[in-house]
């Protein structure tokens, strides 16, 4: 669905990413992983169209994404941004139906179709009960929901969320993690950087490490997210502990001391 | 808010009433038989008719025009910048007419009765295109900072041409008329004022209009924007080409009149919400009624004196301003 | 003793050109207005408006036509002869509907965006003094503007010539009185709060009064109006001073003009616009004469 070959990235001449390839494939969930100025962002920007790659292609279903105009990709491809605020005070199903503004001419009404697919979104997210309700009324979760319902809206292939569970509690973390499995199992493809490795572990099919300005490991994230590799990418000495039927986590648990340092009685990190 | 359509019935209805009652006030009292006799072409008294036809209409008509179209813009770039401050005058249109209304006047270059106002009109865009252009070429990234930025710094260049040509002009008639001009009003009205402005008023309107649902996205950012399918730079292009000649055309006709195209957006959006399909017609209308109101106050509660305009839609904007404040700390939203 | 006769002969030279111009027109008559548009008068107006400076007020009593007059522009100066008159609004800015209503044959004064509205509206305007600027600021202005409002209101120039005439005599008289005396110093400052003052100069009514009644004005750099700084005023050291009457404390009580000559010797006077351009502008020739040479 989405490929990447020989990817380069970069802002006025600095090169931020290089060697980016990649492939999604459709329904498939992909999590981007990596410490706080790794370019997750960054990706997420060339792929969504905003950042033109310094080298390399990217496709979207077998199409180049700089052959796409901005509404023939915004029909196929819906993204949210890390922070999304709204300068005014909007009720949850004005915003929604912005998201048929790809699908519709500037001149032309809302029609019954469209109508259905917002009410759809709505459904699928969970917010047709406070529809009505204006925009900062709304706690941060049903919020959230709110954004990927404007997503859904658009009738993507794709989905792109930047770090969605990044400020939330947990009960609402689990719940949008939820929410976008449950979608991907409708077929859309989702690619979501994520903060938590343990819902990476958790909720992803694939993940893509990224340190250094390369990938440095993409794969099944049991596989692939090992304890050597987060204390290499994360610079973090962790435990990982596997739940029986359920899956992974990983707990950041100080690491048994190196022996010298046990002899002097010392008590530290190392 | 609920049924911010029937909103939109209620003002569409209002603006003929005011536009009638504001017909039948003025210096000189004509009574409402002597107006509907010269209105329907009876009339026997020659001066009512002159006085009606020649000052009174042109002039309540392009109030409601320039109030709808200050309206109008002050909408358009609230939602454009997402500032709550914004108005038409933001990259400084008002201090570039002014600028070139005084060149026309302290310089003597009003050879024909136009001069003035096209001398308005040319410094108003001028100064918005040169202001596009410090903004593109000086910043890496065209946004709306490097914009208001801008025009801050040339609004202050524009103020010191003016000011310079204020002292060019010593105590002569050209300071006056000057002096005059900046203070803003509707006391020049002329039906050529009233076609030309009602002209751009309906096709930047439509143009608009068109663009109500692009604003919408706009609230989110304009990356989200840009998600949706939208290019904000070509957006702002447009909608700043619409706003500008809308506005340097009423300016130049009407002088700078202020806080209608601050506050009507604002009052407006508590009314009809901020879905800028009902915001955009609803604050163009407000503005009409706003505008009428405040000029008959203005050329009739001193008769036979007139009050500057500017001075009417200040007092009714700090008060205006207090109570928004209010509410802003009741409700924690920004707008 | 030359020089009184060439002033003489001057102004008598002005009066006679004055009447070798076919003063004895009939209607239609044309002025030429400070736009420098020929503005057509069909017929004798009997119903006369001033919507402008109060000049043309006094110049139509001065004229014999007050009983014409139906509507006066409000302001301080008017001549007590038109308390009773319909106002139309203040002179910088009056009211088209009034001015409209009171139907006259002649609207004076009118200026700017109103004179357009009126125009357009079918009367006829007509404000004078230089053309392009609109500015009477000097005698023969003065006299230019009575003679145009002669020819406006009776067709011919007749009456102004006689009033000039006699203007001109009273002011040759005054002239005469001073020639030989001892010219003092004088300052015309027109004083803005905190800001330094204006001062009038050259090609202001007020220098040219001055200078006839026998005065020196230390300011004669200045072109028309222009702001001067205290220190300027207190190096020239004026020994008189000429402001508006209101604005007199505002000189006698700056801190920075104490040492000038004439505050300390308390000789700061007070003379009001419409004082300086006027019909009676002999009169104030006389008064400024008087206050500079005192022992005369």
């Amino acid at each position: 669905m989405i490929r990447l070959e020989s990817v380069q990235l970069g802002y006025s001449g600095r090169l931020v990413l290089r060697d980016l390839d990649l492939e999604i494939a459709p329904g498939e969930v992909l999590g981007l992983v990596g410490p706080n100025g790794s370019g997750k962002t960054t990706l997420l920007r060339a792929i969504s169209g905003r950042l033109a790659p310094e080298a390399g292609a990217i496709y979207l279903d077998c199409r180049r994404l700089n052959e796409l105009s901005p509404r023939e990709l915004a029909r196929e491809l819906a993204a949210l941004e890390q922070e999304i605020s709204c300068s005014f005070d909007f009720t949850v199903r004005e915003i929604v139906e912005l998201g048929r503004l790809p699908h519709r001419e500037r001149w032309q009404r809302l029609s019954q179709k469209d109508s259905d697919v917002i009410t759809r979104a709505l459904k699928l997210t969970k917010t047709l009960e406070f529809s009505e309700r204006k925009i900062h009324s709304l706690s941060s979760g049903e919020r959230q929901r709110v954004w990927i319902a404007l997503a859904l809206a658009q009738e993507p292939k794709v989905l792109l969320l930047d770090e969605p569970t990044a400020h939330l509690d947990l009960n609402y973390q689990l719940e949008i993690m939820e929410l976008i499995r449950s979608l991907a199992q409708r077929d859309l493809t989702v690619l979501v950087s994520l903060h938590d490795l343990n819902l990476a572990l958790r909720y992803a099919d694939k993940v893509a490490v990224l340190h250094e300005g390369r990938i440095v490991a993409l794969g099944r994230p049991q596989e692939v997210l090992t304890e050597d590799l987060i204390e290499k990418v994360f610079k973090a000495r962790v435990k990982i502990f596997r739940d029986g039927e359920r899956g992974f986590y990983v707990g950041v648990v100080p690491k048994p001391k190196p022996a010298e340092y046990a002899a002097q009685g010392v008590d530290r990190w190392s | 808010m609920h049924h911010p359509k029937s909103w939109l019935g209620v003002l569409g209805a209002l603006v003929p009433i005011v536009l009638g009652l504001s017909v039948m006030f003025g210096a000189v009292s004509l009574s409402l038989s002597e107006i509907v006799a010269v209105l329907s072409g009876r009339a026997t008294d020659q001066t009512a008719v002159t006085i009606l036809i020649q000052i009174r209409l042109p002039r309540v008509l392009l109030a409601a025009l320039v109030g709808g179209a200050l309206g109008l813009c002050g909408a358009v770039m609230q939602g454009l910048f997402r500032n709550p401050l914004a108005d038409p005058y933001l990259l400084g249109i008002a201090s570039g007419a002014t600028a070139g209304a005084a060149v026309v006047i302290a310089l003597h270059l009003d050879i024909y009765w136009g001069a003035v106002p096209l001398g308005a009109f040319v410094g108003g865009v001028l100064a918005v295109a040169i202001v596009y252009r410090i903004a593109q070429t000086r910043w890496a990234q065209l946004d709306n900072y490097a914009l208001i930025l801008s025009g801050v710094a040339l609004a202050a260049l524009f103020s010191a041409i003016t000011s310079f040509l204020l002292f060019y002009s010593g105590a002569s008639h050209d300071a006056r008329r000057l002096i005059f001009w900046i203070l803003g009003g509707l006391g020049g009205a002329q039906w050529v004022y009233v076609f030309g402005l009602l002209s751009v008023l309906i096709i930047a309107g439509m143009v608009l209009m068109l663009f109500a649902r692009d604003l919408n996205a706009l609230a989110l950012g304009e990356e989200m924007a840009a998600h949706l399918g939208i290019e904000p730079r070509h957006l702002r292009r447009i909608l700043l080409i619409a706003v500008t000649a809308l506005t340097a055309v009423a300016v130049a006709v009407s002088g700078t009149i202020g806080f209608v195209g601050l506050i009507v957006p604002h009052i407006l959006r508590l009314i009809v919400g901020p879905d800028h399909r009902m915001l955009l017609p609803a604050s163009a209308l407000g503005g009409a009624i706003l505008l009428t109101l405040c000029d008959t106050l203005a050329r009739t509660v001193l008769a036979p004196a007139e009050l500057p305009i500017g001075i009417i839609t200040a007092l009714l904007g700090a008060p205006f301003f207090l109570f928004l404040l209010r509410r802003r700390a009741q409700l924690g939203a920004l707008l | 003793m030359r020089w009184t006769r060439w002033k003489v002969v001057a102004v008598f030279a002005l009066v006679l050109v004055g009447l070798v111009w076919p003063s004895l027109a009939d209607y239609p008559v044309t002025v030429t207005d400070d736009r420098g548009k020929t503005i057509t008068i069909p017929k004798r107006p009997e119903r006369i408006v001033v919507a402008g400076t109060p000049l043309y007020t006094e110049i139509l009593i001065d004229l014999g036509a007050l009983d014409r007059i139906v509507g006066v522009s409000e302001s301080a100066d008017n001549p007590k002869e038109v308390e009773k008159l319909p106002k139309v609004g203040p002179a910088f800015n009056p009211n088209t509907e009034i001015i409209i209503s009171l139907k006259p044959d002649v609207v004076f004064g009118a200026i700017g965006a109103v004179r357009e509205t009126l125009e357009r509206a079918g009367l006829i305007v007509v404000s004078l003094g230089k053309v392009g600027t609109g500015a009477i600021d000097s005698v023969t202005e003065i006299f230019r503007t009575i003679r145009s409002v002669n020819l406006v209101i009776e067709g011919d120039t007749k009456r102004a010539d006689t009033l000039i005439g006699r203007i001109a005599e009273e002011i040759v008289t005054i002239e005469g009185t001073v020639l030989d005396r001892f010219k003092p110093t004088v300052a015309i400052l027109y004083p803005s709060g905190e800001q330094p003052p204006f001062a009038a100069g050259r090609g202001t009514p007020e220098n040219e009064i001055v200078l006839r009644a026998g005065g020196i004005n230390v300011f004669p750099d200045v072109a028309d109006y222009k702001q001067v700084s205290f220190e300027e005023i207190v190096k020239r050291d004026p020994s008189v001073i000429f402001t508006d009457p209101v604005l007199i404390p505002l000189i006698t009580q700056n801190r920075f003009l104490q040492e000038v000559k004439a505050v300390r010797e308390k000789r700061v006077y007070g003379i009001k616009a419409s004082q300086w351009v006027s019909s009676r502008i002999a009169q104030t020739i006389k008064t400024v004469a008087d206050l500079l040479h005192p022992n005369r």
